[in-house]
């Protein structure tokens, strides 16, 4: 006779690998402050990255957008209350919500061409989109990499942000740390132009290279 | 709410389901066949929604991958059909809600104190349940 599954802890581990993010699904339900809905946030968007790098051929040619709204869509299907160019100082790549809260995290997402390109993707999300204030003191750069060696334009752009903080006329008071949950993501910390309170930004890139050398 | 607004509020929580999923899709017809069955119920009949018994409600159409996957995105912010509720059930088969703050602790620590004896359980996770209410829409879509 057919047992009935019983849905525990143990079985949202034993099906994690068939529905994406359900290994998540009780955490997401007993968040309790702003800082753990930032944190399983996260793991859930490390999820959705680790799957699409796993076929960068399908997004080679794919607008920001496209790529963006396929993240948000996955984060949807896992309940997430995400959007696309909502507007909140400016049209926002990526917002997710956390309502009967005010909890609010801003993503800004660049195809990588250069530290320029990134520096204004991080200024729009740091003076533009985020207030800086309790309920919205982190936020993400996702920066899509079409290009080889992925930690050595992490490398590069975490320097890059460095010098820029040093040269300013008036530092932002900017540190980095590497992430333990991705040698090629880090964290930025500075002081938030608009609520002078630290601002953390994770910096997770999509390793998005696709140039196979061999004849098939 | 009269019954054309809750018509409404019906129609926008099926155009929600349409965007997100797709109309043909087999996750649109799950969420929608738990939401009917949900709202076509009288709430205080639907105390204790376990997987078993949301399956049975849409006649075992799905299988558990499909019925997870509507079951985590209908417990979700954006379209609040299920509340989830935690139980522990012990070796006698006596179950005790928990609340939140006691998951977290057990998480933490690695183990669960029994809200009955206060004993330590170490395999917690066999034993620590979900269970599911009307959510916010439901109760709106009743009244």
């Amino acid at each position: 006779m057919h047992q009935e599954l019983k849905l525990s802890l143990e079985t949202l581990k034993k099906f994690s690998d068939d529905v994406p993010g359900l290994g998540n699904f009780a955490n997401r339900a007993l968040v309790s402050d702003y800082e753990g809905f930032v944190s399983i946030l996260y793991n859930d968007i490390d999820l959705i990255v680790s799957k699409i790098e796993q076929n960068p051929e399908l997004y080679k040619n794919d607008s920001e957008d496209r790529i963006t709204i396929d993240i948000i869509n996955q984060l949807c299907a896992m309940g997430y209350v995400a959007s696309h160019e909502k507007k909140i100082g400016g049209h926002t790549d990526m917002l997710v919500e956390k309502p009967p809260k005010t909890w609010l995290w801003i993503g800004e997402a660049k195809i990588h061409s250069s530290y320029p390109y990134l520096f204004k993707g991080f200024r729009q999300l740091t003076t533009r989109y985020t207030s800086g204030t309790n309920d919205t003191n982190q936020g993400g750069m996702l920066i899509y990499i079409r290009q080889a060696n992925t930690q050595n334009i992490m490398n590069k752009w975490r320097d890059y942000l460095n010098k820029i903080n040093l040269r300013a006329s008036t530092p932002f008071n900017l540190n980095t740390s590497p992430c333990n949950q991705n040698p090629l993501s880090f964290y930025s910390i500075h002081i938030h132009q608009r609520s002078g309170l630290p601002f953390t930004t994770r910096h997770i890139p999509l390793v998005l290279h696709f140039n196979p050398e061999d004849n098939s | 709410m009269n019954q054309m607004n809750q018509q409404k509020l019906k129609d926008n929580i099926y155009l929600h389901f349409e965007k997100d999923w797709g109309k043909q899709s087999t996750q649109f017809s799950t969420c929608v066949e738990i939401f009917d069955y949900l709202s076509s119920r009288p709430v205080s009949q639907l105390k204790h929604l376990t997987l078993g018994s949301l399956k049975n409600a849409v006649k075992n159409h799905y299988s558990d991958i499909d019925m997870l996957t509507a079951i985590q995105y209908l417990c979700g912010d954006a379209i609040p059909v299920l509340s989830l509720h935690f139980e522990f059930i012990d070796d006698n088969d006596q179950s005790f809600d928990l609340g939140n703050h006691e998951i977290i602790e057990a998480k933490k620590e690695g183990k669960l104190v029994h809200p009955g004896t206060g004993e330590y359980i170490e395999n917690y996770e066999e034993k620590v349940l979900m269970y599911f209410t009307p959510g916010i829409l439901v109760k709106k879509a009743h009244n």
